[in-house]
C-alpha cells in the first residue's frame, strides 16, 4: 500500500514538473477578440480590435439587461511595427488579456492591401490560438473605420460581416485558404470587400452607420489590383462557382414586357484549357439549376418549351456578365480563377516555362469561351403571370 | 496482504471467548439441578428478562430457563409446559428419562441435547429455552426462537416500477427463506457461521453447488472463518473485513435489499452473505458494470432495458467528468467552445468574485450537504431541505452574483446524473471521485482530467473481488459477456452464464421452440 502510494505521489509530482502549463485565466479576466482590422501607419501597422462588452450582453439575474445607451462591444486600436507590437501597444491599456481564439473575422485595409497583404497573414499561421476558420475580408478605406460602424441586428459588428460574407458566398474564404491561394501561383487571391454604409429609414428614422458587402477584392500576388463593381462581381463569383444562390434578373424571352428573376442554385464551374501555345485559350463552362423567382412580365412559362427559351436568354445574360468581368479582370492583371492554374495542372511543363510572364505577357492575351448551361427545373407554384389579360 | 496478516493469529477467535467465559461457563453440567441453577443465576445476575420457571411436580423436577421477548412463550406453554405438567402428570408411572422426554412428551419440532454448561448459556442468549432436569447431566435446548421483528415489506432503497415488492427485513431465518421461495433446488446451500465475539452473529453463506466456482466459495469461506471482531451489527461489517482491498473507493461487494436480485446474484455463481439483523444482503464476486445494472432490467423489455443502461453509463460519464470538464474548458481552453456558448457564459459570469473552480466546489459541496441532509432528515422536513435548495442556491445564490447560472445548470446536471446510477455504493464513488478530476482540471486542464482519468483506469483495472476481475467482461475481453453489459439480451440469448464466475454448468436453457 505505502508503495503504491508513493509511486502514485510520484507520477502526480512528476506531472507537475512536466507541464508549465499554470496558464489558467478566468473568462472575467480575458477579452475574447472578434475581429481586428489591419491598417497601414508611418510606425508599420494600426492594429483595431473589437470585442464584446460581455457585461453588456444582457447577463441572467445580473445586470439586467445591460444599461441603455451603452454600446454592448468595445473598439480601440493601436500602432506598431510589427502585429505583435501593435497587440502589445494595445494590450498596455486593456485590463483584459487580449485572446484571439474566438476571432472570427480579419479586416484589411484598403491601402495596406494594395501595398502588401502577405505579412500580416504570417501572425494568423503562425500562432495556434488564432483560428485559420476566421474570415478574411477587404476594407473599402479604412480598416478602423468599418468596427465603429454601428449593428442594431447582431450584438457585435464583427458577427455582422461574418453572416454577410457567408450569405454571399456558399464557401466564404478563410484565412487558412487565403494563404494556401498567397502560397500557389496560377491562381489569385480574391476577396470579399466591404464598406461603410447607412441606413435608410426614412424622413422619420434616424440613419444610423451600418455595413455593406458590395464589392469583391481582386489581387495581383500579394497585392490589392482593383475592385469590381457590383455587375462585375456577379460575375466574378458566378464564374468562379462562390456565390450562394445568386438571382439574376433578365428581360424575358420574344421581346415581352417586364422582367423577370431567377434564382440559380447548384453551380457548378470548370475550366479547360484548349491550346498549347500562346495565346491560350479556354473554355470556361458554367453549369447550375435554377427555378424562376419572380416574372412580372407577360410570358407564360407553362410550356416546358417556354423554360428552355428562358434558359436560352439566362445562358446568353451569364455569358455576358461573365465576359465583361473577365475583362475587367485581364485588365487588372489579376487571376483570381485560376487560368493559370488550370494550365499548370493539364501542362505543367509548359506552365514551369512561363510562369514568371504569366501575368505581363499571357494573361491579358488569353481567350476564354464562355460555356453556360443553365436548367430550370421549376416555372415556380404559380404557373401563370398574375397580370390581368395574359392568355392562358 | 490483509489475509496474510490475519493469518499470524491462529484460531484467534476461539482464544478471546474462551479467556473471557468465566470457568463455571466452561465445565459441563452437572448431575444437581440446584448447581446447574446457581451457576447459570451467576451467570444472568442483572439480568431482569432472564425467566427461571420451576417445573415440578412428583416425578421430576426441573427447570425451565428462557429470555422474556426474544422467544415464541406460546410455544413453551403449548408444547413444553402443558405435556410436561399435565400429561406427563397424568399418564405415566416411571419417572421419565431423557429419551422419553424427547421421543413422547416434547411436542417441539427442533429441540437438541447438551452436556455443556456453555452451550445452554449460548443457546439461552440467541433466543431458545433450556430445560434442565434434575439428576441428568444434560440439558435440552428448545428451539423456540421468536420476538417481534418487522414483517416483510416494500423496499425503499431499490424502487422498480416492475417487479416484486417484497424486502428482506432484520430476521435472517425470514430472509434465507425469502430466497428458498425463489430457488427450489437442493444446489441453494446455506452455511452458517458465527461472528462477534459479544454479538454472536448468525451470517449465512449462501451459494448455488456447481454452478459457483469452487475456488470463490472457498476463499469466501475462508475470509469468513478469519473475522476476529467484537460486534457485528450490520452487514457493512463483514463487507469490510472481506473485501480485497479496502482503500478503493469502489464497492467490491455489492448489496441488495431485494430477493430477486439476490436470487439472480446466486444464480450467475456468485455467493450471498445474509447477516442476522440487518435487511443488506452482500453479493459477491462483482464487476463494474452490475453496478449499472438494476434488478427491473431484467423484467423490462429488453430493447427499452438496453437503452436505458446505455443512457446509465452515459449519466455515469456526466457525473464524474462534467463538472471538470467545465472548469477545464472555461478556464484553460477557451477555445474548444463555440463563441456564441462562451460569450454567453462570459456574461453569466462577469459579476462572479470567484474562479471558476472556487465556484464549481462551493455549488458542488453545497448540492452534496443538501443531499446529506436531506437522506438524515426526518421525512417530514425534507421538503424544506429541498425548498431550501432549491430558491437559495438555485435562485438565490445566482442573483447575489455568487455562482453563475451556467455553473448552478451545471451542478445540477451532475446531481442528476449521479443518481441514474443504480447502486448507491457505486453512485458515492463516483460521486466521490469527481472531486480529485476537478482539482486535476483546476490544475492542469484538461490534461489533468486525463492523467485522472488514466488513473482510475488503471486502478479499475487491477481490481479484484474475491480472484474476478472488475472490470470482467470488457477487461479482460469476454466476448460472450458483452451481451450483458453493453446491451441487456433477451433472455433466450442469454443462454450461458457469465463464465467469470464459474467453472461448469453454466448452461442457462434455449428459446422454447414454438
Amino acid at each position: 500500500m505505502v508503495r503504491k502510494m508513493t509511486s502514485v505521489l510520484a507520477m502526480v509530482s512528476i506531472i507537475a514538473l512536466l507541464s508549465g502549463c499554470w496558464d489558467r485565466r478566468e473568462i472575467n479576466d480575458v477579452a475574447f477578440v472578434m475581429a481586428t482590422a489591419y491598417d497601414k501607419d508611418e510606425e508599420g501597422y494600426r492594429v483595431s480590435f473589437q470585442f464584446p462588452l460581455v457585461g453588456q450582453l444582457g447577463s441572467p439575474g445580473g445586470g439586467g439587461g445591460g444599461t441603455s445607451g451603452g454600446k454592448s462591444w468595445y473598439m480601440d486600436s493601436a500602432t506598431g511595427s510589427t502585429i505583435r507590437e501593435a497587440d502589445d501597444h494595445q494590450q498596455q491599456s486593456l485590463p483584459r488579456e487580449l485572446y484571439f481564439g474566438h476571432r472570427r473575422v480579419l479586416i484589411f485595409g484598403e491601402e495596406l492591401a494594395r501595398d502588401n497583404i502577405a505579412t500580416v497573414t504570417d501572425i494568423s499561421a503562425r500562432l495556434p490560438e488564432n483560428r485559420l476558420t476566421a474570415l478574411a475580408v477587404v476594407a473599402k478605406g479604412q480598416g478602423r473605420d468599418i468596427l465603429n460602424a454601428e449593428s442594431t441586428v447582431e450584438r457585435i459588428p464583427s458577427e455582422m460581416i461574418r453572416e454577410l460574407v457567408i450569405q454571399t458566398m456558399g464557401r466564404p474564404i478563410t484565412i487558412k485558404m487565403m494563404i494556401d491561394n498567397l502560397k500557389s501561383d496560377g491562381v489569385d487571391l480574391m476577396l470579399p470587400a466591404i464598406k461603410l454604409a447607412k441606413t435608410e429609414p426614412g424622413s422619420a428614422g434616424k440613419a444610423e452607420s451600418s455595413i455593406k458587402l458590395v464589392n469583391f477584392a481582386v489581387f495581383r500576388g500579394d497585392r490589392l489590383s482593383g475592385f469590381l463593381d457590383e455587375e462585375l462581381t456577379q460575375g466574378l463569383l458566378i464564374s468562379s462557382g462562390y456565390v450562394r444562390g445568386p438571382y439574376i434578373t433578365v428581360n424575358p424571352p420574344e421581346g415581352k414586357e417586364g422582367r423577370m428573376t431567377v434564382r440559380l442554385v447548384e453551380i457548378e464551374q470548370q475550366i479547360t484549357p484548349l491550346s498549347t501555345t500562346p495565346p491560350y485559350t479556354y473554355e470556361l463552362s458554367i453549369r447550375a439549376r435554377g427555378g424562376v423567382a419572380e416574372n412580372q412580365s407577360d410570358f407564360n412559362l407553362s410550356h416546358a418549351s417556354h423554360l428552355v427559351q428562358v434558359e436560352r436568354v439566362l445562358n446568353d445574360r451569364i455569358t455576358t456578365m461573365v465576359e465583361k468581368a473577365l475583362e475587367e479582370l485581364k485588365r487588372l492583371k489579376s487571376d483570381p480563377l485560376g487560368f493559370g492554374d488550370a494550365l499548370y495542372r493539364k501542362h505543367p511543363d509548359i506552365w514551369h516555362e512561363i510562369r514568371h510572364d504569366w501575368h505581363e505577357d499571357f494573361y491579358s492575351n488569353i481567350q476564354v469561351k464562355v460555356n453556360s448551361d443553365i436548367h430550370i427545373e421549376y416555372p415556380g407554384s404559380l404557373i401563370f403571370p398574375t397580370r390581368k389579360g395574359v392568355s392562358q | 496482504m490483509r489475509n496474510k496478516a490475519k493469518a499470524g493469529k491462529p484460531a484467534s477467535t476461539e482464544l478471546y471467548k474462551e479467556s473471557n467465559w468465566p470457568d463455571a461457563l466452561q465445565a459441563n453440567l452437572s448431575e444437581s439441578l440446584e448447581e446447574n441453577c446457581e451457576v447459570l443465576k451467576e451467570a444472568f445476575r442483572s439480568c431482569y428478562d432472564v425467566v427461571f420457571r420451576e417445573v415440578i411436580h412428583e416425578r421430576t423436577e426441573a427447570i425451565l430457563v428462557y429470555i422474556e421477548g426474544i422467544v415464541q412463550s406460546q410455544l413453551l406453554d403449548n408444547h413444553l409446559l402443558r405435556p410436561l405438567l399435565i400429561d406427563l402428570a397424568a399418564e405415566s408411572q416411571s419417572k421419565p428419562t431423557l429419551d422419553s422426554l424427547e421421543k413422547e412428551t416434547i411436542t417441539l419440532s427442533k429441540i437438541s441435547r447438551t452436556s455443556k454448561m456453555r452451550e445452554a448459556v449460548e443457546g439461552i442468549l440467541s433466543g431458545n429455552a433450556v430445560l434442565l432436569l434434575d439428576g441428568f447431566a444434560e440439558g435440552f435446548v428448545l428451539e423456540v426462537k421468536g420476538g417481534i421483528r418487522r414483517s416483510v415489506e416494500e423496499p425503499t432503497t431499490e424502487a422498480v416500477i416492475r417487479g416484486p415488492r417484497e424486502g428482506f427485513n432484520e430476521s435472517i431465518q425470514t430472509n434465507t427463506s425469502l430466497i428458498r421461495f425463489k430457488i427450489k433446488s437442493p444446489r441453494l446451500k446455506t452455511e452458517l457461521f458465527t461472528i462477534g465475539a459479544e454479538t454472536q452473529t448468525s451470517v449465512v453463506l449462501t451459494y448455488m453447488e456447481g454452478i459457483a466456482n469452487a475456488k470463490v466459495v472457498e476463499e469466501a469461506r475462508k475470509r469468513l472463518s478469519k473475522i476476529d471482531i467484537d460486534s457485528v451489527l450490520e452487514s457493512g461489517y463483514i463487507e469490510e473485513m472481506i473485501e480485497d482491498q479496502p482503500f478503493s473507493p469502489f464497492p467490491q461487494l455489492q448489496y441488495s435489499e431485494r430477493p430477486d436480485t439476490v436470487a439472480g446474484q446466486l444464480l450467475e455463481g456468485r455467493f450471498a452473505i445474509f447477516v442476522d439483523g440487518t435487511p443488506f444482503v452482500l453479493t459477491g464476486p462483482v464487476t463494474f458494470w452490475q453496478f449499472l445494472q438494476a434488478s427491473e432490467d431484467y423484467y423490462e423489455r429488453f430493447l427499452i432495458s438496453t437503452f436505458i443502461r446505455w443512457l446509465r453509463f452515459m449519466f455515469m460519464f456526466i457525473a464524474l467528468f462534467l463538472p471538470a470538464l467545465y472548469v477545464a474548458t472555461t478556464t484553460f481552453h477557451q477555445d474548444m467552445l463555440p463563441t456564441s456558448l462562451i460569450l454567453s457564459i462570459a456574461a453569466a459570469r462577469e459579476t462572479i468574485p470567484f474562479p471558476a473552480v472556487v465556484e464549481v466546489l462551493i455549488l458542488e459541496i453545497s448540492f452534496e450537504a443538501l443531499r446529506e441532509a436531506g437522506i438524515r432528515l426526518p421525512k417530514t422536513l425534507g421538503q424544506a431541505v429541498s425548498i431550501v435548495g432549491a430558491l437559495v442556491i438555485g435562485q438565490a445564490a445566482v442573483e447575489a452574483g455568487i455562482v453563475s447560472a451556467p455553473m448552478v445548470i451545471i451542478v445540477a446536471l451532475t446531481g442528476i446524473a449521479s443518481f441514474t446510477i443504480p447502486r448507491f455504493n457505486m453512485a458515492i464513488a463516483i460521486r466521490m471521485l469527481r472531486f480529485p478530476l476537478l482539482i486535476l482540471a483546476a490544475v492542469y486542464g484538461l490534461f489533468g482530467i486525463i492523467i485522472g482519468t488514466l488513473l482510475i483506469a488503471l486502478h479499475l483495472v487491477q481490481l479484484k473481488s474475491f480472484g474476478v476481475p472488475y472490470m470482467s467482461g470488457i477487461a479482460p475481453l469476454r466476448e460472450k459477456e458483452l451481451k450483458d453489459i453493453l446491451t441487456r439480451a433477451p433472455w433466450w440469448r442469454m443462454i450461458f452464464r457469465p463464465r467469470s464466475f464459474i467453472g461448469r454448468n453454466w448452461k442457462r436453457g434455449k428459446r422454447p421452440n414454438y
